[in-house]
């Protein structure tokens, strides 16, 4: 360990990663929610209806479903508006940190020079909206991938860039 | 030396090559077509008029076969380049590949039961790469795969060491210039050892999966004769509805467990050896399928240290090595040493790790309330057990069996909770886990690649959180320590991480 020539830090003075101001996301990003979320409802909505109709069931499954979906709904639906302001991220100098989840929050640190390679994504919705995901790899298990959804083009590619610039500093 | 190599030139396998392929291949053709097989055994009509057609047509499928297994082997050609390892290959489609030798994560040399009963041996080259691209040579006499892998290393060490290897690397390598020594050898006894003190749980486990499958092909193949009430009437009043039975019945999955447990071990961990080298370790092992597996100093991620109570009685543990690896690492996937006494662990460790084990951590225990979100496994577990005896016994049989799995599960909840702890210091992570056995993980602090901390509404009350620790082979969760504890151990570990300019994949 010769190479460090770092004055030695307090364990205390160690930057504390709650005390970074996270910025929100695009708030625009909450419509993209809404329809998603309606898409579904109305899908679901359907299936039980042709339960319902067409197929002769006792009539507990098709209430049971219903019940059940409904549960799953106002859950997602508190997750998606309860749990949007809770979605956010801020750069460090050295790593990314991002937050979400109502129900589950998790907050993750992904340092930059353990990312491998990064990428911009749109899907469908989101380019009527002009809004985009930035996806950050990591290696090994994907589960540890960081997915930020809900940016515009400007603050996407400045972290995208700014980003590669620190993983080529390394 | 690698200008007279005879691996500049290209190489074929070795002749039998072809037997491998052609067995393999025809392995697994079989298994694809397997219904198409067995028609003329059902239907009467084909097996009369149609039967001299169906041997007449295999037999030219498998001259077929044979020859196209034949051409495979023939345009199947490797050789060594300046700066690449290069394969020719493909009978209708011909193909070039090309691996370059820093891309080369892992060269190890198996054995399987035609390989054995041919007397090659095969070898496999790992690349790390978003998709797997690795190449399995399947038939080279012993010698000449070892020269083969002997080379690569080589040829690898050299191209690497003029860019990668960081200084501090080069002196530790120096330290210790082309020692080789057997680490550790398992002779038989000991291996018995190991294969007594396994977890019987797995074996119990496979011979469910077998009677439940079993039962299922024999039901289907009877249920073409048998009306398939019938053969379920026949089965059911067949089985005696008493405790007697039931005991007997339980005693004897037992012991079968047991012994097929033993038996895998044995065959599984057959001589043994590990033999530690420049750059790390190499393991062999296994009777009909033989394996040789590299630990690499740089690539290893985890090791862990997995020991139970009959264990501990043996003085001999498990240990498992996680290297970085481009998917999912799995249980399959860790390099496994068996019958390793702590001496050796820490051994082994240091070479690793260039550390001591026994070091200074400070602790942070799972909170007991991480046994309302186990106690699920509880209730699923109980239930399991409790309906099947309930039926098909009796009523009390049910009860008495479903209360005694309750207060089973109950305690290997309460042993899963006491056994869970993270440590830590400027160097390593040290994560326990377990239940009737205990595992302990440790990880270098500059391997992690991201952390996080996840907290669901309930633990959000309690101000406890769960931390999951990424790396490059794998993550491990530590749950429901105190939030404040996680935040310290993100924010320490991500700045020993940065501090660390050690080559961490």
């Amino acid at each position: 360990m010769s190479e460090f020539s770092n004055t030695p830090l307090k364990l205390e003075d160690i930057p504390d990663f709650k005390d970074v101001k996270l910025q929100p996301i695009h708030p625009g990003f909450k419509n993209i929610l809404i329809i998603r979320f309606s898409i579904g409802l109305i899908v679901t909505g359907l299936l039980i209806a042709v339960l319902f109709v067409f197929i002769l069931l006792p009539l507990w499954i098709p209430l049971l479903v219903s019940v059940l979906s409904l549960l799953i709904f106002t859950m997602i639906y508190m997750e998606f508006f309860i749990g949007f302001p809770i979605r956010q991220f801020a750069l460090r100098e050295l790593d990314i940190i991002y937050r979400h989840g109502f129900f589950v929050t998790k907050e993750t640190i992904v340092p930059f020079s353990r990312i491998q390679h990064i990428e911009i994504k749109q899907d469908l919705l989101m380019r009527q909206y002009k809004l985009y995901a930035l996806a950050i790899y990591t290696a090994g298990e994907s589960t540890g991938d960081l997915k930020i959804s809900g940016l515009d083009l400007d603050t996407a590619q400045k972290l995208k860039s700014k980003v590669l610039h620190k993983v080529k500093d390394e | 030396m690698n200008d007279e190599s005879v691996f500049t030139l290209p190489q074929r396998q070795s002749f039998q090559g072809v037997f491998v392929l052609f067995f393999t291949d025809l392995l697994k053709r079989f298994k694809q077509n397997i219904y198409i097989i067995v028609l003329p055994f059902i239907n009467e009509k084909i097996r009369t008029d149609y039967l001299w057609l169906f041997f007449a047509l295999l037999f030219v499928l498998i001259v077929l076969q044979l020859l196209y297994s034949y051409k495979y082997y023939l345009n199947y050609q490797f050789y060594i380049r300046k700066d690449a390892f290069c394969l020719d290959y493909g009978v209708f489609k011909k193909s070039n590949l090309e691996i370059p030798f820093y891309r080369i994560q892992n060269i190890s040399i198996e054995q399987n039961l035609a390989q054995k009963i041919l007397g090659v041996v095969g070898l496999k080259i790992d690349t790390a790469g978003a998709t797997q691209a690795e190449v399995k040579i399947k038939a080279l006499s012993s010698i000449k795969a070892n020269s083969l892998k002997q080379e690569l290393i080589e040829i690898r060490e050299k191209t690497t060491d003029s860019t990668e290897v960081t200084l501090n690397d080069k002196q530790e390598r120096s330290n210790s210039k082309s020692n080789s020594k057997v680490v550790l050898k398992l002779s038989i006894s000991q291996l018995l050892k190991v294969g007594v003190s396994s977890n019987f749980f797995k074996g119990i486990g496979i011979i469910f999966l077998v009677i439940t499958s079993t039962y299922d092909l024999i039901s289907d193949l009877f249920g073409i004769f048998y009306e398939e009430d019938d053969f379920h009437n026949q089965i059911y009043n067949s089985v005696p509805k008493t405790i007697s039975f039931t005991f007997i019945f339980i005693t004897f999955l037992l012991i079968l467990g047991f012994l097929i447990t033993v038996i895998s071990a044995i065959l599984k961990y057959y001589h043994l050896k590990v033999i530690s080298r420049d750059d790390g370790f190499e393991v062999n092992y296994g009777l009909f399928n033989r394996q040789s597996k590299f630990i690499k100093v740089n690539k290893t991620q985890i090791i862990e240290w997995e020991t139970n109570p009959i264990k501990r009685l043996f003085n001999i543990s498990n240990v498992y090595v996680s290297q970085a690896s481009s998917g999912r690492v799995n249980q399959n996937k860790k390099i496994g040493i068996v019958g390793v006494n702590y001496m050796q662990f820490n051994e082994i460790f240091y070479t690793l790790f260039n550390k001591q084990i026994e070091q200074d951590f400070s602790y942070t225990k799972s909170n007991f309330r991480y046994l309302f979100r186990l106690f699920w496994f509880q209730v699923i577990m109980t239930a399991i057990f409790l309906t099947p005896t309930y039926f098909i016994f009796s009523p009390l049989t049910g009860y008495i069996v479903g209360s005694l799995i309750f207060l089973f599960t109950g305690w290997i909840n309460y042993l899963r909770v006491k056994k869970s702890y993270i440590g830590f210091n400027e160097h390593f992570l040290k994560i326990g886990s377990g239940s009737i056995h205990t595992k302990t993980s440790y990880l270098p602090c500059y391997k992690i690649v991201s952390t996080s901390a996840q907290q669901s509404i309930i633990q959000k009350k309690s101000q406890l959180t769960d931390l999951v620790i990424y790396t490059a082979a794998g993550s491990k969760t530590i749950r429901f320590i105190p939030y404040h504890k996680a935040v310290d151990i993100m924010n320490k570990t991500n700045y020993y991480l940065h501090q660390s300019k050690k080559e961490w994949m």
